[in-house]
């Protein structure tokens, strides 16, 4: 072995047990108050020793394996009789708990040790390991990062720090691969084919695994963001949804209001599929300016003024959030080594208007025009939900009155649920609305607009989150995750948009929900108190040209935006991505043969073409053949190659090469392609087309 | 000489009267303008209005702005603290009394707030010293003393308690609030006598100044002393006499309590929800929690359980007998306890494929890891827990902490059950009962397990009977099998619950027949009777049947004997087809019989399966347990609901059981769209007949 190989390996050695330790550490963060450091890592490190010891040994599979998985009961037996013996000798209680204080560490050690001596021993003993082991490093990279599948990174300070350390995870792996004597680059680039669409796989499969755990811990409203989360722009109704009472924000208020809805998003485009969705229609700015701005006034009647704070812990920092509606924003500068993520000041004018003013209102379509008015009682034709609605609204003749009656039917007839069950049809409004009659609040809100909308009445859901009364100290308000709600706006003219909320309060049986129950006095006592405390330091942010730093973090923010896009039309773009390489890759010689000029190398790309088609069905030329030897050999299998390969061949060696012997070649050639087409049928021809295996290599 | 004097005489007039307006102005003045703006007092002023009107924004930036400027004034800190403390942010107002103290206020009011402060974020040491150092500047502060015994209470320091309350009686004389931490000092302490004494004087001086709530947790108190001494009638006595003085929820968990260990589940169910209902602490939920775990709800169990482990208020362990290490040890004493029945559970419950079957395997082996997990947590705060005894010489708690801790280790484990029992058993003999149990546990001992059940009281002491009796059961094997099926049954009459989460099934006859639709066998309805005559069809084999049963219908019933017979004995259970009486003095006491029924239309055996009459009956008693018709009311899809759990809901009345259906129904929503192989297997005959024993298992292990 030479002096460069040895060195390599021993790094290679050092490479796989940094990211074996890697990934332990983050496992043991996990379980920390459980398990002792020191004796992980012992074991770590005793699991290395027993894969040098046995490889030095040259110890066979099974026997390794064997003594592997006895070894550490032996250590045990060993330990525990060193404890009786320290027992009989001091009669403290001390010495009694060793055996326990051992065992507490030891089992739940004994699956790491088996996974790095596993890895060592196989990566000692067959370098052909490399490869699979980096696979298999990112999928424990996964199974240690599951639990942390909550759209919330918790194991560090900061979700950067997690990213950099995946990112440094990944460098190491790779050069574990350059590293490998064993794999050329071209073998590298090759297994790269494989490994990449695995990692984005895996990569996927953990984000939908964020998504769905954000989607449903969100009460069906939340979407991640890259390890913080945000309201979705498009609401559907989940069969089941749970709630996570993570802390997102704490909120300050002042100024009158009955009721605190914080609303993120206007849904008012609504189709039976897609359920209710943002539009143009639902303008308005949706991301905190940078300076100071002054929104748009429509001057709704009977509203008056409150200031509200906001406070993001764990939001997308960019969400505008306020209450309806806003008319003026200022973000604020945070202060250095803060809590939060985003501070900001926004001013809404809170509607007051009561049952006399609201009653007066009648016409909405004089007041919203023609064409927003369709588009605000558009319903979908659903004449289920129409017929219920005139049901519920029968002997109602205002305007008013029929929406309280819808909101109040909803109410008191329909039950909460986060369970409201799977629809045999697949509709699970009608599931909500006729069978089950229960639900979580985005079903209320659906329903009510819904409803509305049926009987000429414009309505529009609205997404954000409702604020415990409860939850206040010091007119301070937290918000959490399981607070995420959805309402109703239903339009009243020169009222504007009034809020109603039909959301029944009254628990499905065997629901065991207790909102405002993770109230924590402590941890909020803290930020608050953090508040108080730099309440001097808040002043308003003004805009000014962003530095070299802003940039690079809007440059990143653009980066995470396409990211972003990409990943949530994977499905589209990752099939379109290999269609596109394969195309590229199987006709690359086509196109080819139509771009040149010169007889013989167009010769050249019919045969390159045809070797391409074959490799597709596994037949490729061997190291040790001679491209007739090869001819020949496929043309026993029943597919003409020997005339086109001879044509190639005199292109290639023959002094002359004339029209004729062209035009023979392609005679040959399509000879070729007849008789492939004889001998496999549609659906084999496809596969053949879409096997990416053999489709680089260099075929002539 | 005249008009000079005149002219001097009016000055002074006018002066005077000046004066007089000035002297009669002055105070109207002063009441008008208050204390000067940005003073001081008007600071406080503005504060305090400011408070009052909820600005509390405004107030703080007063408060700060005003501490800022007279930074030697501690009535800022004062007032801050208080509004904090108000507003329960004990921490925040811990500092703000802290800074008042630096600047030199020992004054009681501060002191005392401090120690309250520290109380309330369970900083029971540090409150301690502050409550000392109290009395020693303070001696007549009566109400110190008292909340001094009580903190070593807290801390379990019994003898320092006893001490200072004893100085506190000699001193000030008695009363009611020295007699009633007197009283839970002397419980602590196992002195019966003594604490009985005392809680009757905080009664007696409670009830003579009307004092009904005081009357209600001092009698409360003495039902909780009469139950660690095994008086349970007089500790029901006491606990209804609490809930008369006042609805409280900790009279309802001691009621609850008492129903629990008399396994009288309906009744402490519905205490524990009255509790819930009026609770401001998370008792009622650990005790629900701990209810359904014994019942076999065990779901619900880990979701009451859990709720409490998250929640992260514990300020109201300022008047509880209780701290952290304890509350968690409780805690993931219950969790291990729910997670070792579900991984149990899971593993018995039957499935109607293998993708099923990997399912609940990986389920039970989860369940297994967590359950591992929250035991091991369990013992490592026994520890602590334990160490904290010790340090205060509370040694039989502190040797029975130990001795839970190191259960799986025998020699360490005898030595602390020892010790404690030395101690215990001298102060209450009954409690050798609950040792020699727990001694039988450690040394696998049958004869220890028989003997400790012979002790127990067998109505108030049901609960640690089935203790006794599941602890036997998988040391009854081979030789023993006979009084194995007894003892299940045995549980099975004490805990229906108890059974499945153990890994054990009860002991069954089996009889199979056919009823209704064409082709069917007679005698269908025959099983009905208690006497189970016509039960006894066993595999392939129907009363009357005889040549009239087709070939098709008898070969269903063969097949439905067959797969029912291997089903429930997955699910943990021995079972005989047919059955004689002879077989009841060999512990199959229960006969489970089956009457399906067939639907007219031909088609594949599962096709043909259109629901089933199910009984229990006991032989012995000669009576029907229960009966079971499936597929019930809301079920119409049987079969279609993969496994254990379709369509349970019709029985359900009660809240807990609804609250289990719920979960089950959308469990199995889950199940039959993520489970896509599930949706192509299910409707097979396999999956029928593994829904029928679902349904089966879930009726007879069902406490409700």
């Amino acid at each position: 072995m030479s002096e460069k190989s040895k060195g390599n390996r021993v790094i290679l050695f050092l490479l796989r047990n940094l990211i074996l330790y890697f990934l332990l550490f983050n496992a043991f963060l996990q379980v920390k108050d459980q398990l002792d450091l020191v004796f992980v890592s012992s074991v770590f490190f005793f699991a290395i020793l027993v894969s040098l010891w046995m490889h030095r040994l040259k110890l066979r599979f099974i026997p390794a394996l064997s003594v592997a998985v006895i070894l550490p009961f032996l250590m045990r037996l060993l330990f525990f009789a060193a404890f009786t013996i320290q027992r009989k000798i001091t009669s403290t209680s001390g010495a009694d708990f060793l055996y326990l204080f051992f065992d507490t560490d030891f089992f739940p050690s004994l699956l790491p040790f088996y996974i790095v001596w596993l890895f060592n021993y196989i990566a000692l003993s067959d370098d052909r390991f490399l490869p699979y082991e980096m696979v298999f490093d990112s999928i424990l990279l996964v199974l240690v990062f599951w639990q942390q599948a909550h759209f919330r990174i918790t194991l560090y300070p900061h979700p950067v720090i997690f990213a950099v350390l995946v990112i440094i995870f990944i460098v190491l792996e790779v050069s574990i691969l350059v590293l490998s004597e064993r794999m050329r680059l071209k073998s590298i680039l090759s297994f790269m084919w494989v490994l990449i669409p695995l990692v984005i796989i895996l990569f996927f499969f953990l984000f939908a695994k964020y998504s769905e755990g954000a989607v449903k811990t969100g009460g069906g409203l939340m979407k991640p963001t890259f390890f913080r989360f945000d309201f979705s722009q498009y609401i559907h109704l989940e069969s089941e949804i749970s709630l996570s009472d993570d802390l997102v924000l704490l909120f300050r208020k002042q100024g009158p209001a009955r009721r605190i809805l914080l609303r993120r998003f206007v849904l008012s485009g609504y189709s039976g599929r897609k359920g209710f969705y943002r539009t143009e229609m639902d303008g308005g700015p949706i991301t905190v300016p940078d300076s100071p701005v002054k929104l748009k006034d429509p001057g709704y009647k009977d509203r008056v003024s409150v200031s509200q704070e906001f406070f993001f812990v764990n939001f997308d920092p960019s969400s505008l959030i306020a209450m309806n509606y806003p008319v003026e924003v200022l973000p604020m500068v945070n202060w250095d080594s803060s809590s939060f993520l985003r501070i900001y000041r926004a001013f809404s004018r809170v509607s007051l208007a009561g049952k006399e003013e609201l009653e007066s209102f009648r016409n909405p379509k004089r007041a919203l025009g023609e064409s927003a008015y369709r588009y605000y009682t558009n319903y979908g034709g659903d004449e289920l939900i129409r017929k219920l609605a005139l049901e519920v609204t029968r002997g109602k003749s205002s305007y008013y009155e029929k929406v309280r009656a819808i909101e109040s039917y909803l109410r008191g007839n329909f039950l909460y649920s986060l369970k409201p069950g799977i629809a045999e049809d697949g509709n699970q409004l009608h599931h909500f609305l006729f069978k089950s009659k229960k639900g979580y609040c985005s079903y209320f809100a659906f329903a009510m607009a819904l409803m509305c909308r049926s009987i000429g009445i414009p309505a529009r859901v609205s997404v954000g989150f409702f604020v415990n009364p409860k939850a206040e100290v010091l007119n301070f308000y937290e918000v959490r995750a399981n607070q995420a709600h959805a309402w109703v706006e239903v339009f009243f003219g020169k009222y504007g948009w009034i809020e109603f909320d039909p959301t029944s309060e009254t628990l499905a049986p065997g629901e065991n929900l207790r909102f405002g129950s993770s109230f924590d006095f402590q941890s909020f006592a803290e930020l608050v108190q953090e508040i108080l405390e730099n309440q001097n330091k808040l002043r308003v942010e003004t805009g000014k040209t962003p530095d070299l730093k802003e940039r690079a973090e809007n440059l990143g923010r653009g980066i995470m935006a396409g990211i972003r896009y990409v990943g949530a039309f994977w499905y589209l773009f990752l099939p379109g991505l290999y269609v596109a390489f394969i195309l590229v890759v199987k006709l690359r010689f086509k196109v080819l043969y139509l771009v040149f000029g010169s007889i013989r190398k167009r010769t050249r790309f019919l045969y390159c073409d045809m070797l391409v088609i074959l490799a597709g069905q596994g037949k490729t030329k061997r190291p040790d053949e001679s491209h007739v030897e090869f001819a020949e050999r496929v043309e026993g299998e029943g597919i003409r190659l020997v005339r086109l390969c001879n044509r190639y061949l005199e292109s290639v060696f023959a002094k002359e090469y004339g029209q004729a012997s062209f035009r023979d070649a392609v005679t040959g050639w399509q000879e070729s392609i007849s008789s492939y087409r004889r001998k496999y049928g549609f659906f084999l021809r496809l596969l053949g087309f879409l096997n990416p295996l053999n489709s680089l290599k260099r075929v002539c | 000489m005249e008009t000079g004097r005149c002219i001097v005489g009016t000055l002074g007039r006018v002066l005077l009267l000046c004066a007089l307006a000035l002297i009669a102005f002055r105070p109207a003045y002063s009441q008008e303008t208050g204390p000067a703006e940005h003073s001081a007092d008007w600071y406080e002023a503005e504060a305090k209005r400011a408070i009052e009107a909820e600005n509390y924004e405004s107030a703080i930036k007063l408060i700060l702005e005003a501490e800022k400027k007279y930074p030697g004034a501690i009535k800022f800190n004062i007032l801050l603290g208080d509004l904090y403390y108000d507003k329960d942010l004990y921490k925040l107002a811990l500092e703000e009394y802290r800074k008042a103290e630096k600047k030199g206020d020992e004054s009681f009011y501060t002191l005392n707030q401090i120690s309250r402060a520290l109380g309330k974020l369970n900083r029971n040491r540090e409150s301690i010293d502050y409550l000392k150092r109290i009395i020693d500047m303070y001696p007549d502060s009566v109400q110190t003393y008292d909340d001094l015994g009580w903190m070593y209470f807290k801390t379990h320091q019994l003898k320092e308690g006893e001490r200072i309350l004893l100085e506190a009686i000699e001193k000030f004389g008695q009363n009611r609030a020295f007699a009633m931490t007197l009283g839970t000092i002397y419980s602590g302490l196992y002195d019966y006598k003594n604490s009985k004494k005392y809680y009757l004087e905080a009664i007696k001086d409670a009830l003579k100044q009307r004092d009904n709530y005081f009357a209600s947790i001092a009698y409360y108190n003495l039902s909780l002393l009469e139950q660690n001494f095994y008086h349970f009638n007089s500790a029901l006595k006491y606990t209804n006499e609490s809930i008369r003085m006042a609805d409280r929820a900790p009279g309802h968990l001691a009621k609850g309590e008492l129903f629990e260990s008399s396994l009288d589940y309906r009744s402490a169910l519905s205490e524990y929800i009255e509790a819930l209902s009026k609770d401001t602490t998370p008792l009622s939920k650990v005790n629900l929690a701990i209810l359904y775990q014994k019942f076999g709800k065990l779901k619900l169990a880990v979701k009451y359980i859990e709720d409490v482990l998250h929640s992260k208020d514990l300020s109201w362990m300022f008047y509880y007998g209780t701290d952290l290490e304890r509350h968690y040890k409780d805690i993931f004493e219950i969790l291990a306890d729910s997670y070792e029945g579900l991984s149990h559970y899971e593993r018995l419950i039957p499935s109607a494929n293998i993708f099923q079957r990997i399912r609940n395997l990986f389920l039970s082996v989860k369940y297994a890891i967590l359950g591992y997990y929250y035991r091991a947590k369990f013992r490592i705060y026994s520890v602590r827990v334990g160490k904290a005894y010790l340090k205060e010489k509370d040694f039989l708690d502190a040797y029975w902490e130990f001795y839970r801790a190191n259960e799986r280790y025998r020699e360490v484990a005898l030595k602390y059950l020892f010790l404690a029992r030395d101690i215990e058993v001298k102060i209450t003999p009954h409690s050798k009962a609950y040792y020699l149990q727990e001694e039988g546990k450690v040394r696998k001992s049958v004869a220890l397990l028989k003997k400790s059940l012979s002790m127990f009281d067998p109505f108030w002491e049901r609960e640690v009977m089935v203790e006794s009796l599941r602890r036997m059961v998988p040391l009854l094997r081979g030789n023993d099998s006979i009084e194995r099926r007894k003892a299940i049954n045995r549980l099975y009459g004490l805990n229906r619950g108890a059974l499945l989460q153990y890994g054990f099934g009860l002991p069954l006859q089996l009889g199979v027949a056919i009823g209704g639709g064409a082709g069917s066998a007679s005698g269908s309805g025959a099983g009905g009777s208690a006497s189970g005559s016509a039960a006894d069809g066993g595999a392939g084999k129907t009363e009357g049947a005889g040549n009239e049963m087709s070939r098709e219908v008898s070969r269903i019933l063969r097949r439905s004997a067959r797969l029912l017979k291997r089903m429930l004995r997955g699910a943990g259970s021995e079972v005989i087809l047919g059955g004689t009486a002879g077989d009841v003095s060999d512990g199959f006491r229960y006969r489970l019989y089956i009457l399906l029924r067939l639907s007219d239309s031909p088609g594949r055996a599962a096709d043909r399966i259109g629901g089933a009459i199910v009984r229990l009956i006991d032989l012995e008693g000669n009576r029907i347990l229960w009966e079971l018709v499936w597929p019930g009311k809301d079920n119409s899809r049987v079969g279609e609901g993969s496994g254990r759990n379709a369509g349970s809901s019709s029985e359900s009345n009660s809240a807990g059981t609804s609250e289990d259906s719920s979960t089950r129904n959308s469990r199995k929503g889950i199940r039959a769209k993520n489970n896509v192989l599930n949706s192509v297997l299910r409707g097979t005959f396999k999956a029928k007949i593994a829904d029928l024993v679902s349904r089966i298992m879930d009726k007879m292990y069902d406490v409700e």
